[in-house]
């Protein structure tokens, strides 16, 4: 049972800790035997929300719960695959869940979840007209949530070691760099980026040929390679002891830690597209109910998405502009995309994740990669 | 020791024969913990394995596919032979290293031997993956040891050399696994008679012959299920290795979870666990053919357990002894500089674990008395441990008496099979217990992980008060019943003071083996993370120095109260010897 514990301290562990848990996709994989406990039954006057840390923090719900009078109960979970596993094993019966883009595909096909009416979601308004949302979250013709939050996955580098901001992933090949490259443990959001290097055409659905050039790549790339991180506090200690230089970053979380700490680390988005993960709030069949609109309403205001930025820094779905307006300071805008993405042709270069054909062969040869077996 | 007056007096009586008195007691929770915790999850492992998946969904549909794919898979294959080498080596070690200590402190030590077999066994109290994580500040190019060899002049740049590379992960599965070692090289060191030694003496042998023909044959058992022990705990651990391995530190079991997370293919992770079980298999049955003895030492043959020798009052002999104690120090050097780390990075103002240090703090002391997340855990960690203890205690002690007093079909092959959750990889028992408490309903969580880890500590207590039952005179439990004591009394008054030492330190030892335990509980705990399991979720999210503060204040409560212990030992009769009771089963 996660319900969360309205221990202040609780919530405060949990800012950094909730950055990358979101993106732990399999690497998480004990959490993902899914924790059977948590089914909760529905009331009318309820909403149970499947969500991760710092998404919905104990003291926001309370506030909504007093405004509303709607009781809200909060589901966190570790990883992608264990809130696919408890949803379809019906352990956890939520009305709202909270799951990246690439796996719409999974959850429509198992049929967990309804399309969505943004039409009950007036604040839609708010969401940045760059991203692009509604052709990203249309699947088979049909409308199926609305963004919460988002975040890339650029190249991350320390300027002392590199000559000026490198534009493109070959810069990982680059000999140079030999045993000062990292990368994270995931077959699911590493291969994309490789994928992106190759040229592969859709790097969510690549051919047999391309498949081949992405393990020759992998294989190149091997000794480039001396570690890779299993999350990004791991990936922070990497670089700042000097075990890399550059890499495929996880969460630009990690390039605001190493600044904090006086390192001259930064990031960039390559040519070839940077990876990109977007957040929705998607209901499902019981979830199909105002009060569950209401408060997916409610989480789309600007104080809303402002407080919960400032609280993860994570990027919100605010343009600049709206938030800045909403009182998010500049520094706090200065660590996330949020300026970035108001950038001309910004979201042309990030690559969201979509389902991947075949995430078997996927792991199978990321572990040949690990294995050293390419 | 209450048992020893009577016991050193009458030969041993075969179990077998054995009083009929307790004949009566039930042995159906014996076949029922067999059924239920043993040859279930097995059997459910073994029938996953011959399943395929489908997007995450098991396809009922029998198939070999699993096994031509794991056992054609060049990485499997290599994965599986780096792995066993792998542990094999650091086992080997470990065994260089903890057995001459073992000696050393069995026959050299006099009051201090409580204490240095303590000291040995207070490391692994503190969490495994933060001691692992201390190795990589050694070892990095920033680390302790480059900075030590630059500034000695050895080396004119920091190297590369030392860390993410295999000599690392030998480095840390071998510290890992010395403990293990040395209890089970101790133990067998202090049943070795010191009359056979002076035997040897008196006929001329040289004190190493002694140690080659006498010594070794008669402690090399023990030293084996030492050896297997320390072998199978590195072959299960596949995060270690990664961790200061890096990429050639990747081993098998990384592969096979990987399918039980993203791959969600649960058969062909079940496979390639079924696979890894067999080369495991094939390593132990070896272990055990070479360390097989020729007769065993009976108790009045083994006296009272070896007296300190002599010292040698001549200068050479000072030289020697000096130097011996330098060389004792080493291990534990070894054993205590991650400690010493853990224990310096505590107070060390930067959330990063990276050298150059930062400021003296006193805050992650102070945040982790508000770390809720963090002192759940570790309370968790305790009530999973105490209870794990508790249902072990029960049920080793109990199965342990059916053995020793009932006429138990095929006994021998049913203990085998008790035992094998311990000689199961952590990462094969992990996901078979998984399957079998999906497949009755337990939920994740504590139910889950007590479950699991009383598989594996369950026998081990259960083979310890059994050993020490085997050695009791049956006719001390005859005579109290003849006197008209019921059962409850004959234990408690008459059976319970004779194996309390076992009990005591079968127990010490199966909390020691739960507390630190992260691979079974990794897939079992669910959302309820024990410590070491919330250790490794804060390593890749969110960690916070308050888990170096929460595991230095462990290891120096832990040292204060053995010390306090030893202390009022010493001050009683009960510590003159200096030997530890709990080890010195017999």
């Amino acid at each position: 049972m996660t319900i969360q514990k309205t221990d202040p301290a609780w919530a405060r562990g949990a800012i950094s800790r909730r950055r990358a848990l979101q993106l732990g996709a399999g690497s998480a994989l004990a959490l993902s035997f899914g924790a059977l406990s948590g089914g909760k039954s529905m009331a009318a006057s309820e909403v149970t929300l499947f969500t991760w840390e710092t998404y919905h923090e104990p003291d926001w719900v309370q506030a909504y719960q007093q405004a509303s009078g709607v009781k809200v109960n909060v589901v966190n979970t570790g990883s992608v695959d264990e809130m696919y596993a408890q949803t379809r094993s019906g352990s956890v019966k939520a009305d709202v869940l909270y799951f990246d883009t690439g796996s719409f595909p999974r959850y429509i096909d198992a049929g967990l979840i309804a399309p969505f009416d943004a039409a009950q979601v007036p604040n839609r308004k708010n969401v940045s007209k760059t991203m692009g949302w509604e052709e990203k979250c249309t699947v088979g013709g049909k409308l199926w949530g609305i963004p919460y939050n988002w975040g890339t996955q650029p190249l991350m580098y320390d300027k002392r070691a590199t000559d000026g901001e490198p534009l493109t992933w070959a810069a990982l090949w680059d000999k140079k760099y030999k045993g000062k490259v990292n990368m994270f443990d995931d077959a699911y959001i590493t291969i994309p980026m490789i994928a992106l290097y190759v040229g592969a055409a859709d790097p969510f659905n690549m051919s047999d040929k391309e498949f081949e050039e992405v393990r020759k790549a992998l294989k190149a790339l091997r000794p480039q390679v001396r570690t890779i991180a299993r999350g990004f506090d791991d990936a922070t200690n990497i670089y700042a002891s000097g075990e890399a230089v550059i890499g495929y970053c996880q969460n630009i979380a990690i390039v605001n830690d190493l600044q904090a700490k006086g390192l001259p680390f930064a990031y960039s988005f390559p040519d070839e597209g940077t990876p990109t993960w977007i957040d929705c709030s998607v209901v499902t069949e019981q979830g199909n109910r105002p009060e569950v609109y209401s408060f997916i309403d409610a989480n789309l205001t600007p104080e809303w998405q402002v407080r919960m930025t400032e609280f993860s820094l994570n990027n919100g779905v605010l343009s600049a502009e709206v938030a800045e307006g909403a009182g998010l300071s500049g520094e706090v805008i200065k660590k996330t995309n949020i300026a970035d993405q108001a950038q001309d042709g910004f979201w042309d270069k990030m690559v969201v994740f979509q389902p991947p054909e075949d995430i078997d062969r996927r792991l199978e040869v990321w572990n040949d990669f690990k294995a050293g077996t390419l | 020791m209450t048992e020893a007056a009577a016991k050193e007096t009458v030969r041993p009586a075969p179990a077998r024969p054995a009083a009929g008195v307790l004949r009566r007691l039930p042995a159906a929770p014996l076949y029922f913990w067999l059924a239920a915790l043993v040859i279930a999850p097995n059997i459910l492992l073994f029938a996953t394995s011959f399943l395929s998946s489908s997007g995450g969904v098991l396809v009922y549909e029998f198939s070999l596919a699993n096994y031509a794919r794991a056992l054609g898979s060049d990485t499997v294959r290599l994965l599986i032979l780096r792995t066993i080498l792998t542990a094999l080596a650091a086992a080997s070690l470990a065994t260089l290293v903890a057995y001459p200590l073992a000696y050393y402190v069995s026959r050299h030590l006099g009051r201090y031997k409580l204490l240095a077999v303590m000291l040995v066994v207070i490391p692994l109290w503190v969490s495994l993956l933060i001691r692992a994580f201390a190795w990589r500040i050694i070892l990095g190019e920033n680390g302790v040891l480059n900075s030590f060899l630059v500034n000695l002049g050895l080396l004119d740049a920091p190297s590369d050399a030392f860390l993410y590379t295999r000599f690392a992960v030998i480095l840390a599965l071998t510290y890992m696994a010395i403990p293990y070692v040395f209890i089970s090289a101790y133990t067998a060191l202090e049943r070795v008679p010191n009359s056979l030694l002076e035997a040897s003496y008196d006929n001329g042998a040289t004190p190493f012959r002694t140690l080659l023909h006498v010594v070794w044959p008669l402690s090399k058992q023990g030293v084996a299920i030492g050896f297997c022990l320390a072998f199978l705990l590195a072959v299960g651990d596949y995060l270690t290795p990664t961790m200061v391995g890096g990429l050639d530190g990747t081993m098998v079991g990384m592969v096979v979870a990987s399918q039980f997370g993203l791959a969600g293919n649960w058969p062909y992770g079940s496979a390639m666990a079924i696979v890894l079980m067999m080369a495991v298999s094939l390593v132990l049955l070896a272990v055990t053919y070479f360390s097989r003895g020729r007769g065993i030492l009976q108790d009045v043959d083994a006296g009272a357990g070896a007296p300190p020798r002599q010292p040698d009052r001549s200068l050479g002999g000072l030289v020697k002894s000096l130097g011996a104690k330098v060389l004792l120090l080493l291990p534990y050097v070894y054993l205590y500089l991650p400690l010493l780390i853990i224990g310096v990075f505590s107070f060390n103002d930067s959330e990063i674990q990276a050298m150059p240090l930062g400021g003296f703090t006193m805050r992650w002391y102070v945040e982790l008395i508000g770390d809720s997340g963090l002192i759940e855990a570790f309370q968790r960690t305790l009530l999973v441990a105490g209870i794990t203890v508790g249902v072990a205690l029960v049920a080793g002690v109990g199965f342990a008496m059916l053995f020793a007093y009932l006429r138990i079909r095929w006994a021998g092959a049913i203990q085998g099979l008790l035992a094998m959750p311990v000689a199961i990889p952590g990462i094969v028992l992990g996901i078979s217990m998984v399957i079998a408490c999906q497949f009755v309903g337990i939920e994740p969580g504590i139910p889950r992980v007590v479950v699991g880890h009383s598989t594996f500590v369950m026998p081990v207590m259960m083979l310890i008060v059994l050993s020490r039952l085997k050695r009791l005179d049956p006719s001390y439990v005859q005579a109290s019943m003849d006197l008209g004591a019921n059962y409850v009394q004959t234990f408690r008054y008459v059976l319970f003071p004779m194996i309390r030492s076992a009990v005591i330190g079968g127990g010490l030892l199966g909390f020691t083996l739960s507390v630190d335990e992260v691979i079974v509980s990794l897939f079992l705990t669910g959302i309820e993370p024990t410590l070491p399991v919330y250790v490794w979720n804060q390593m890749r999210f969110g960690f916070t120095p308050s888990v170096n503060a929460i595991f230095t204040a462990i290891g120096l409560v832990s040292l204060g109260l053995v010390l306090l212990a030893i202390f009022f030992m010493n001050r009683s009769a009960a510590g003159k010897n200096g030997t530890p009771e709990w080890l010195s089963v017999r």
